[in-house]
């Protein structure tokens, strides 16, 4: 136990630390203050008007277990990402394998800094959701000791999970020469099949059900991770298995505990069996069959682009933040505009279906396509202490810039030509495709996306994180990854906002339809458009500068 | 004080073994110095010995304890130095320096050991800064100055020359001397001919993952010859490649 304190705060104090001679700037904290505050408030806000009718429906218990199980969701899919790389692919793997200390122990300091890390993720959803929630519908007091014990335990459940299925995917990454590009496909596919098999289960329901049960659905959704109903119907106070009210409560916080407890004793177990020769393999180096290849020679701006997607692809870490997008962006797309499905079929919704359904998918694409896609807002500091390398070669600075950009263009172009695509085959398989508003929409996220590019490969060029050990500290720490985040929401706001404003204005003041979305997107675009060339103008004056004043 | 028994390790999916059969005993009291050209199985055979990496065939005690099934207690008697420098950068070196102490369960005398390395390597002054700001050569000795602040039966540093300068190279040498002379093992891995020259004991050559030779440097001049370490070196190296083909 001491060693193992010991180990987590040596290690938690390795990750908090600020580099030394860096200083934050007051832009900092206003953007990570800014997102936070946003997440928290959309949430808690909903909660706060609709919490009183949530509860006179009688389904405050479903929506609590729907955010735990949505705090659980997010946690298991970054938790992967934080176990693969910071326990499994760590550069001091070796170093703790020498010390005597066994290797569980190391495995579990390592989980529990993970947590610390990733647990302020879930709770700027969850908790001020749930508090919200509690309190517009009139909660017990045991709903606050379940908000407290859920916040908490949530993310551990989601970590211990994690931990379990991480041991199977390693070990098979393990066998092959390109480990880290392994990894990389094997935590997207992971993560786009949780969110894209959860949202399918919540979402299916008996065909004979006619119109849309909502309190139905929720709870054939509550009820998919069952611990975390049991827990929310603790908080409740709602009977659930026994008739007797007082055990069922008691049964259901049981069963809640019970869940953590066995997979504590799972994880410890499987920790101690498998974690030490897991750690062990990835020392191992399979051999190449280099004999076989020829040599392929390339301009110096292909050169350095193919280095950049080898340094990208082949690091499980890097792989899954970059290239995630591409993956999950056109599955949510097409899974949240299912979800409003029937909703399109009303005879009363027809006439702004069209303009609901692009929405969704606009909202999405500009949110996701944009914010998830972190590649050039990481460009300069994946390259980490070997960025000193790049400073000698006889190649221009923004010839360098170049190669990055270019890179994080073609990724972001793919992510969204492949949602526009998705998005409009849907939006014809409900027969309210406007491909005219289609191809403006894919016009516009493209140079929304380059002009992010350009914004954040100049921001990580000012302030790279170039002293990172692991390479996730190269992105957790790195708040320049959230402003595509912010940009987005921003942008889907602003978009959103002024379509429907037109819209209407249009609709009441001239009786035209269906042409305000097109001029506003037009207009929006051509901003887009001055947005990318001022960026383009800015990189071009800043590369060479930004670049000559760094050092590792 | 160290067993190592017909040692073989194969990575995944070679056909040759990375070591092969290797077998050396090093004794309280002795510095070995591992000589051998890159690839030759060095670090493998390091990693070995502290736990890091498991081994096919073959047996490794350290002060008696099996490396593979007795490794908590065989790594408190080594300290170990790697190739790539002290990872807790965002440390200080005191901090850094108790860690390390805390890990080996090393008491109050602590502060006596840790002193007299700081002073031996003149660091004193820079031991409450974070080691993200020390030089190489300084995170190379904050590295030693951990591993030695257990004052470990066997000293094994891989590659610990690379980096420092002259001053900072003999201050190590002193240091490496000293603790073998307290009847300790020191085992190294180095490149530089001439260090290992002067400061082993013995040497052992690894060529293609097999220990072509050990002894002391007389005992390894009587049998290949006059020459200085390097020239035998050359000429091991050589005739085992004329061997391969």
């Amino acid at each position: 136990m001491k060693k193992y304190l010991l180990l987590t705060k040596t290690l938690l104090s390795s990750f908090f630390r600020k580099t030394t001679g860096e200083k934050k700037s007051v832009s900092h904290f206003l953007i990570v203050g800014i997102i936070s505050a946003i997440l928290a408030c959309l949430g808690a806000l909903v909660f706060v008007l609709y919490g009183g009718v949530l509860g006179q429906l009688g389904i405050v218990t479903e929506i609590t277990a729907l955010i735990f199980d949505f705090g659980f969701i997010a946690m298991l899919v970054f938790g992967t990402i934080g176990i693969f790389s910071y326990i499994y692919f760590s550069k001091d793997s070796e170093f703790l394998m020498s010390l005597p200390v066994s290797p569980s122990t190391v495995y579990l300091s390592k989980l529990t800094a993970i947590y610390v890390q990733e647990v302020s993720l879930t709770a700027i959803f969850t908790f001020p959701s749930i508090l919200a929630l509690g309190i517009s519908s009139a909660q017990p007091f045991t709903y606050y000791i379940m908000l407290v014990l859920g916040v908490i335990t949530v993310p551990v459940c989601a970590l211990l999970v994690s931990s379990i299925i991480s041991v199977p995917l390693v070990y098979l990454a393990s066998f092959f020469k390109k480990k880290g590009a392994i990894s990389g496909i094997i935590l997207i596919i992971l993560a786009a099949l949780i969110m894209t098999v959860y949202m399918t289960i919540s979402l299916s329901r008996p065909t004979d059900m006619g119109a849309i049960n909502i309190v139905s659905v929720l709870q054939t959704s509550a009820s998919i991770l069952y611990p975390f109903y049991c827990l929310a119907r603790f908080g409740a106070l709602m009977p659930g298995l026994l008739g007797a009210y007082v055990y069922s409560v008691v049964l259901d916080l049981g069963i809640y505990l019970a869940t953590i407890i066995v997979l504590l004793i799972a994880t410890i177990i499987i920790s101690k069996k498998t974690y030490a020769p897991t750690v062990l393999r990835q020392s191992e180096h399979n051999v190449s069959r280099s004999a076989t290849k020829t040599h392929v020679s390339s301009s110096v701006l292909k050169t350095l682009m193919k280095k950049e997607w080898r340094e990208l692809y082949r690091n499980s870490s890097f792989a899954f933040q970059c290239l995630f997008g591409v993956v999950i962006t056109p599955i949510l797309i097409v899974v949240y505009i299912v979800m409003m499905g029937d909703a399109f079929l009303i005879p009363e919704m027809q006439s702004i279906s069209w303009f609901v359904c692009w929405a969704i998918g606009f909202a999405m694409l500009t949110l996701l396509g944009s914010s998830i896609n972190i590649c050039a807002f990481t460009a300069v500091s994946r390259e980490g202490k070997t960025f000193v390398y790049s400073k000698t070669i006889p190649v221009p600075y923004y010839t360098q810039m170049l190669a990055k950009i270019l890179l994080s263009n073609i990724i972001g172009g793919i992510t969204i030509l492949l949602s526009v695509i998705s998005f409009t085959i849907t939006t014809i398989a409900y027969g309210i495709a406007r491909p005219f508003l289609m191809i403006l929409t894919f016009v516009f996220s493209l140079l929304l996306e380059m002009t992010l590019i350009n914004i954040g490969v100049r921001r990580d060029l000012k302030k790279p994180k170039l002293n990172w050990v692991t390479p996730r500290e190269a992105v957790k720490n790195n708040f320049s990854s959230l402003i595509p985040m912010l940009v987005g929401m921003l942008a889907s706001v602003l978009v959103l906002g002024a379509c429907v404003g037109i819209e209407v204005w249009l609709t009441f003041s001239f009786g035209v339809t269906e042409i305000g979305a097109t001029v506003t997107l037009a207009v929006f675009t051509a901003l887009a458009g001055l947005g990318f060339f001022l960026s383009t103008l800015g990189m071009k004056a800043s590369a060479e500068k930004y670049y000559a004043r760094l050092t590792v | 004080m160290v067993k190592i028994r017909n040692i073989r390790k194969n990575y995944a999916k070679s056909t040759t073994y990375a070591v092969d059969g290797l077998s050396l005993d090093l004794n309280g009291g002795e510095i070995f110095g591992f000589l051998g050209p890159n690839g030759a199985g060095k670090t493998t055979t390091i990693k070995m010995i502290t736990g890091i990496l498991p081994f096919e065939e073959g047996e490794i005690t350290v002060c008696g304890y099996d490396v593979v099934k007795e490794s908590l207690l065989a790594k408190k008697e080594i300290g170990y130095v790697t190739d790539s420098g002290v990872l807790f950068e965002k440390l200080t070196g005191r901090e850094f320096v108790d860690f390390m102490a805390d890990v080996y369960d090393v008491g109050e005398e602590r502060k006596e050991r840790a002193e007299k390395l700081l002073s031996a390597f003149n660091l004193t002054s820079a031991f409450d800064n974070r080691i993200e700001t020390y030089s190489h050569g300084m995170k190379q000795k904050i590295a030693i100055i951990g591993a030695l602040v257990h004052n470990p039966k066997v000293l094994v540093l891989d590659e610990p020359m690379v980096g420092l300068d002259p001053q900072s190279a003999k201050e190590l040498k002193d240091i490496m001397r000293a603790h073998a002379d307290a009847g300790n093992v020191v085992f190294f891995s180095t490149h530089v001919l001439d260090t290992a020259e002067k400061i082993c004991d013995r040497i052992g050559i690894i060529i293609k993952g097999k220990l072509v030779m050990t002894g002391t440097l007389d005992e390894i001049r009587s049998a290949k010859g006059d020459g200085s370490l390097e020239d035998i070196f050359i000429a091991v190296a050589s005739e085992k490649d004329k061997a391969e083909v």
